[in-house]
């Protein structure tokens, strides 16, 4: 993941920290959200507070699994603050998962072959979907930002051993997805 | 190797298969969006809204309102007020006016001129009784 593990630099490196590491916060939370307006607002929140707390950071973790566990709990106020008004859906921005299965990169490959990839990554967006948000989170980080077991359950404040349940029963919820269309 | 294990080896990598282009689509839809100009105001959607609901917004709103509520009909009634005075004003400055003039006009008829008119008027109304006295005069004349 290229992460930078170094002791808490100055205030004058945040600039680059902060450019560096954006496009991947943004990447985790339009996964988990599917709004990209959503995660383009929250990725903004979240660099401005890691702004804030810059001088506090004691570089015990990398910079990328300080910045991804404030990400997460703007999620998760986020969540919290849209099942509080209830008057409005909780998806109301968001991507269907169907439009979402439609990014694939140009692959060299025969259109069947595509239509085949479109097919899988429709059925994980339905499987992801149906996730618990803890589940959602552990997966999306360990299947789309790749992180090891030990980062994730650092980044969540969660032991490893959970992370590894939540992990088992979003896996499981994949494969029966996918086992169920063929 | 059995046949299960053959086919469990088969699934996974399927579902491998399908978790890599899952990432891949997830990468190039998220590049995609990142490089999107976005528009501020497309991602607050709402704000009036959110303004409005804040109790603050709203215990302030209701005070413009009952504050507004007795002070524009009490401005309203006063400018009224002082209309009608401002007219009954100009109305007696008219009427004191056009009295001057009058009394003026009065004042500008000459005294000789008036001394002359009464003694017309009274040759011209020689009462009866005075008629003698008159056909006298005449005669001495």
């Amino acid at each position: 993941m290229g992460k930078i593990a170094v002791a808490a630099p100055g205030v004058a490196e945040f600039a680059e920290v902060a450019a560096r590491y954006r496009p991947q916060i943004f990447r985790f939370l339009l996964s988990s959200l599917r709004d990209p307006d959503a995660a383009e607002t929250l990725t903004q929140d979240c660099l401005l507070k890691a702004h804030r707390n810059w001088g506090s950071f004691r570089g015990d973790s990398s910079v990328m699994t300080w910045l991804l566990r404030i990400a997460i709990n703007l999620q998760k106020d986020h969540w919290r603050s849209r099942r509080m008004q209830f008057w409005k859906t909780t998806s109301q921005n968001a991507v269907d998962a169907d439009d979402a299965s439609n990014w694939l990169p140009s692959l060299e490959s025969s259109p069947e072959q595509q239509a085949v990839a479109k097919d899988q990554v429709r059925l994980v967006w339905k499987a992801v979907k149906e996730l618990s948000e803890r589940q959602r989170t552990v997966f999306v980080l360990r299947h789309v930002e790749e992180m090891e077991i030990h980062e994730i359950a650092t980044a969540i404040g969660l032991s490893e051993g959970t992370v590894k349940a939540h992990l088992s029963r979003a896996m499981g919820r994949v494969r029966a997805e996918l086992g169920g269309k063929r | 190797m059995t046949f299960e294990d053959k086919n469990r080896e088969t699934e996974d990598a399927q579902v491998e298969a399908a978790l890599r282009h899952f990432r891949d689509s997830v990468h190039e839809w998220s590049d995609r969006e990142y490089a999107r100009p976005r528009s501020i105001a497309a991602t607050r959607p709402g704000a009036f809204w959110r303004v409005i609901s804040r109790p603050v917004a709203v215990w302030g709103m209701a005070a413009v309102l009952a504050v507004s509520g007795v002070t524009v009909p009490a401005v309203r009634h006063h400018q009224h007020e002082v209309k009608l005075a401002e007219d009954e004003r100009q109305a007696l400055e008219a009427k004191q006016k056009h009295d001057e003039e009058i009394r003026q006009a009065a004042l500008a008829v000459d005294d000789e001129d008036l001394l002359n008119h009464v003694d017309s008027d009274i040759a011209q109304a020689t009462p009866d009784a005075m008629e003698p006295l008159a056909s006298l005069m005449s005669e001495t004349q």
